[in-house]
């Protein structure tokens, strides 16, 4: 197999959303110190990373997914924010075109700041089915106990960007349907047992790189 | 029904992560509980088979308010049947210990299908019981009389800490204790008297639901000003105990005192 992607979606038999985007909840709370506020996030974990069709064995990976939830007044030169979680994931959808033997897990997650005060999903994850059409997807949960500056608004009337509804101002949106190129190459996912270091697979970031294929570039069985 | 632990040593749930956000209101709290439970379950039949899960969520509340929760297919696996996974009616109570407790209902069917894991979020309004653990420390006067009577000062004479102790319980005296610091004392009050020197302590929310003991240290600086070798020991209350919401607060005292010079 050589290293393009294989966009399985057009010929799945249910065509799920490839955008879902989750509002981010803000609650203010009294402590413990020095936290002031209770983020809720949601977002999508790709439990396949849509870069091989299936063939029997088990492939594991690393996803490592930005949501849209960035902290209020963080400053990068200060390091990751200090915060506390609860993350959970389950699975939302599971479709196959075909009679197939199948595994779809989600084995572990978890949630950290990165530097620039993004907040990040990881999960490690688990496929496999037969020759067939498959793809699988989890929902992931995260609550954050963090400190952001207390909103002024006196000043600056609440809108729904400041209570988490919708972007905030210097963030453009973000494609999370959909991996970009990935951190490994996609023959590094094609191991296919138990053994070895699980690849990393990057979601939600910025980079400017082509998403997907034309319809119909099947190169993966080249 | 099965039982599944979420504490870390227990290896029955993974990715287990627990905040608790002070509402500012009347000693409630918010608890969020995350965790995915390593179910293994495989089953090998086309009849639908019912099952319960119970998961001890590690999170200790003087009363549960509100709730709500969900669990949800984490790790499935079929060998090309018909299958069914289902985890569903999760509700969350209160065990007599006061710790919270997770209680699914799940179903099972393949040829053959194996449910790996289902994961949870509980979060619950919960009132808060403060816990403490208090005491003194007492010693004669003549032993060694502190250079201040600021009770802050005495963390360079000595030392107290309650410690999660995980020793192997049976009629063993000499296998080793194991016992892990959880939190520390701060001196609260001291006082010198004729013949004796008491300072008193507390231990501010010690954990609920481990085996606690509680351990004092002399520390270097008492030792060297000390007129002789100096022991300590616990005088008054339990060795070993567990803190609850009926049992919220202990108290153990302890006494230092001259060692014979057995020279």
């Amino acid at each position: 197999m050589t290293g393009a992607l294989y966009d399985w979606y057009p010929d799945a038999p249910y065509q799920f959303p490839r955008t879902e985007r989750f509002p981010v909840v803000r609650i203010t709370v009294a402590g413990p110190a020095p936290f002031n506020t209770l983020v809720i996030v949601r977002a999508v974990v790709p439990v396949i990373p849509h870069n091989h069709p299936a063939d029997g064995h088990i492939r594991r990976n690393t996803i490592i997914l930005a949501t849209e939830f960035s902290l209020v007044g963080h400053d990068p030169r200060t390091g990751k924010p200090a915060a506390r979680h609860s993350t959970t994931a389950c699975l939302q959808m599971i479709q196959a075109d075909d009679d197939t033997a199948f595994l779809a897990a989600v084995d572990t997650v978890t949630g950290d700041f990165d530097e620039q005060g993004r907040w990040i999903i990881t999960a490690q994850v688990a496929d496999s089915a037969d020759d067939v059409i498959y793809g699988a997807q989890a929902y992931a949960s995260s609550w954050v106990l963090c400190y952001e500056p207390p909103i002024e608004t006196h000043n600056h009337p609440v809108t729904p960007q400041q209570i988490g509804l919708g972007p905030r101002p210097g963030y453009a949106p973000l494609d999370l349907a959909r991996p970009h190129a990935t951190s490994s190459g996609p023959d590094s996912h094609d191991e296919g047992t138990f053994a070895g270091t699980a690849p990393t697979t990057q979601f939600g970031t910025r980079t400017a790189s082509p998403r997907h294929p034309p319809h119909g570039c099947d190169q993966a069985n080249n | 029904m099965t039982l599944f632990d979420a504490r870390p040593e227990k290896g029955q749930v993974d990715s287990c992560t627990v905040i608790d956000a002070d509402l500012g209101v009347g000693n409630q709290h918010l608890i969020v509980t995350s965790g995915i439970v390593k179910l293994g379950w495989t089953y090998d039949s086309d009849q639908t088979y019912h099952g319960g899960e119970k998961v001890l969520l590690n999170v200790f509340a003087g009363g549960l308010v509100e709730w709500s929760a969900f669990v949800g297919l984490a790790a499935i696996a079929n060998d090309n049947s018909g299958f069914v996974f289902a985890a569903d009616t999760a509700r969350v109570e209160g065990e007599p210990s006061g710790e919270l407790a997770l209680l699914i209902d799940d179903a099972l069917m393949g040829e053959s299908s194996t449910f790996h894991r289902f994961s949870y979020q509980v979060v619950a309004k919960v009132i808060r019981t403060p816990t403490a653990i208090t005491g003194s420390i007492t010693w004669p006067s003549s032993l060694y009389r502190p250079p201040s009577d600021d009770p802050r000062r005495l963390v360079e004479d000595l030392s107290v800490v309650a410690n999660r102790d995980e020793s192997a319980t049976g009629t063993d005296l000499f296998s080793p204790e194991h016992l892990t610091p959880v939190a520390s004392a701060y001196f609260d009050s001291f006082h010198a008297e004729q013949d004796r020197c008491v300072v008193t302590y507390r231990i501010a929310n010690p954990p609920m639901g481990m085996a606690l003991k509680v351990t004092s240290q002399v520390q270097e600086h008492f030792l060297r000003s000390a007129t002789a070798a100096v022991g300590i020991g616990r005088i008054a209350g339990p060795d070993v105990f567990t803190l609850s919401p009926s049992q919220p607060a202990v108290a153990v005292d302890f006494g230092a005192a001259a060692l014979p010079d057995l020279r």
